[in-house]
């Protein structure tokens, strides 16, 4: 019994010895301070100590784009921080390049404030703003691609240049995909994807290009393309995206918190030709530049190469068919990599970066006299940097936006 | 205690004698200064661990150990491994504290692998071989560093080799962990050279 008695109070001792040092460690290697973080010379503000930059700065109003939602991987919260050099962390070597580090940028998310910390952003993102917005139309352009009009405050709305992005936040939720409205003709796409599930305990953010035109503005439209993120082929046991799950189940009148706009992706101040490829829902970014330049007068002459698989794959084409009867200085091309034969295609047939060297660089008296701008899955980027590289366009005539979907 | 010490880095190696650690062995030996910094955590979570269990087990656990409060019947060495867990369990915390704290930069490339020493069979390993070595605490001491020193540098040199292993013209089948097996037998064949340096 004794014998008992004393392991037990043993025990119990050893475990409170040990969680009291543990807790006296953590209170002078954690101490719950303020910190104060200054941005670009304005009035500092309090932070804890130990708070990533990224979240500070979000409390503060500041938000910064973070596709990943400050997991390290996307590379969008730079930030320049002034004073003493900060080791970069692994993530940090991998998404900035030597010179970058050299200059002090670093990723916020991956800075822990420790003491006070002075950064220096761009004027332009301390104007991004949260905002809420109401959902006014959904709709359906292809099976995988859902296209979402949001009202926007006039403020946003007047931020918004052609090219630009904005953050969307999905709020915790759960549902199984067979809650989602399919319309009928895409059915049977759908009937394999009716035992997914989508869900996320805690809110998740991505990012998403504006398509809107100068017309959808003046009414305060924000048009987004959502392309279903589906898990790849070969492991099909992860869950599919959190938000763009979540835009396919939203309908009419939800209410989503917003932030933006973003980027630098937009049409040089140029009179230079403009060449724009663009698969997938690399589309929004180009049709909103594509409207905004051709509604400037007297653009230069534009071309618009898009990639799809087949017909079914094609959204906004009349549009742009359309646009080009009405300006003779823009050309609409669009090549189909895996039509089918019921699509009776008699356009371009293979991917657009060979059509692009078919039907464009080729004949071209001056490839490397024109700007570029891609948007698209990286793969076909990869492919059209390597058919650009090889008609002689320096990098620097080439803008691109990946988003990787 | 020169013995000892020897002992613990050369001939009973608790990586390449004993094979023990061997998970976080392969998986953090892709960098020197990544295996160096967690070669480093080890020496001194062992430097730690051992002499406070080595005294735990000489005042609290072994039999008649408690002879100093009047209980000398008493026999607690059954609580042994629930008792040193425990200990190496919040040392590794507090490493952990202190490098968030002092080396981000190694803590975050660490990852998962600075808590999971909390269940490193060569940390455990330690704390049980200076039980069963009937080690008094001043022995301990040395036991615990001379051994976590043995680990770091058998995982400093593994990391060194395989840093230029990944320029050699291997066969596809045997790089990354293949050649990584091999290369710690053949390391270990070469510590066992070190056997009958210390009787």
């Amino acid at each position: 019994m004794t014998g008992l008695l004393a392991g037990v109070v043993l025990l119990v001792a050893v475990v409170l010895a040990l969680s009291a040092a543990l807790i006296l460690a953590r209170r002078r290697l954690v101490p719950d301070l303020p910190v104060a973080v200054t941005v670009n010379d304005r009035a500092p503000f309090e932070s804890r100590f130990g708070t990533d930059l990224l979240g500070a700065l979000a409390t503060h109003d500041i938000l910064l784009p973070a596709a990943c939602g400050g997991a390290g991987t996307c590379g969008q919260c730079r930030v320049r921080v002034r004073g003493e050099a900060i080791e970069p962390m692994p993530a940090e070597r991998a998404r900035l390049s030597r010179a970058e580090r050299r200059e002090g940028m670093h990723l916020a998310c991956q800075i822990r404030l420790r003491g006070p910390v002075e950064v220096e952003l761009p004027e332009a993102l301390l104007d991004a703003r949260g905002f809420d917005c109401t959902v006014l139309r959904a709709r359906f352009l292809t099976s995988l691609i859902r296209e979402i009009v949001l009202d926007a405050p006039p403020e946003v709305i007047a931020a918004v240049r052609a090219g630009a992005f904005v953050s969307l936040t999905a709020p915790p939720h759960e549902f199984g995909f067979d809650a989602i409205e399919v319309p009928e003709r895409f059915a049977d796409d759908w009937a394999e994807l009716r035992g997914l599930r989508a869900a996320t305990t805690a809110p998740v953010t991505r990012a998403y290009s504006i398509a809107s035109t100068p017309a959808d503005l003046a009414r305060g439209r924000l048009v987004l393309l959502i392309r279903l993120a589906l898990p790849p082929p070969d492991r099909p046991r992860l869950p599919p995206g959190a938000v763009s799950s979540w835009l396919f189940h939203v309908s009419e009148g939800v209410r989503i918190a917003a932030s933006g706009p973003h980027g630098d992706f937009r049409a040089q101040d140029s009179a230079r030709e403009m060449v724009l490829i663009g698969g997938g829902v690399g589309m929004a970014p180009l049709r909103a530049i594509i409207h905004d330049r051709l509604g400037q007068g007297a653009p230069p002459p534009i071309s618009f190469w898009y990639g799809a698989r087949r017909r079914d794959d094609l959204f906004y084409a009349e549009e742009f068919a359309t646009l080009a009867r009405q300006h003779p200085e823009f050309r609409f091309e669009v090549a189909l990599s895996d039509p089918r034969p019921g699509d009776r295609w008699e356009g371009w047939t293979g991917f657009v970066h060979a059509a692009l060297r078919e039907g464009f660089l080729r004949d071209h008296p001056e490839p490397e006299a024109c700007d570029y701008y891609l948007c698209g899955p990286p793969l076909m980027i990869a492919a059209v940097m390597g058919v650009l590289d090889e008609a002689g366009v320096p990098s620097n005539r080439i803008f691109f936006d990946d988003f990787g979907s | 205690m020169t013995e000892i010490l020897l002992a613990a880095i050369l001939t009973d190696n608790l990586a390449l004698s004993f094979f023990l650690g061997i998970c976080t062995f392969l998986a953090v030996s892709q960098r020197i200064s990544t295996a160096l910094g967690l070669g480093i955590a080890v020496i001194v979570v062992q430097g730690v661990t051992v002499p406070v269990n080595a005294l735990i087990h000489v005042y609290l656990l072994a039999p008649g150990a408690l002879h100093w409060i009047g209980l000398p019947e008493i026999d607690l060495s059954f609580l042994r491994i629930i008792v040193f867990i425990g200990v190496i369990a919040a040392m590794v915390q507090l490493m952990e504290l202190l490098l968030d704290r002092f080396v981000p930069v190694l803590h975050r490339a660490l990852g998962v692998f600075l808590p999971l020493i909390t269940v490193n069979c060569a940390i455990l390993g330690g704390s049980l071989f200076m039980v069963e070595r009937r080690y008094d605490p001043l022995e301990a001491v040395v036991w615990g560093i001379g051994s976590g020193i043995g680990w770091a540098l058998a995982i400093t040199a593994f990391a060194a080799i395989r840093e230029r292993l990944r320029h050699a013209d291997m066969p596809e089948g045997l790089r990354g962990l293949g050649g990584a097996f091999i290369v710690s037998g053949l390391m270990s064949l070469g510590f066992s050279g070190f056997g009958g340096m210390v009787q």
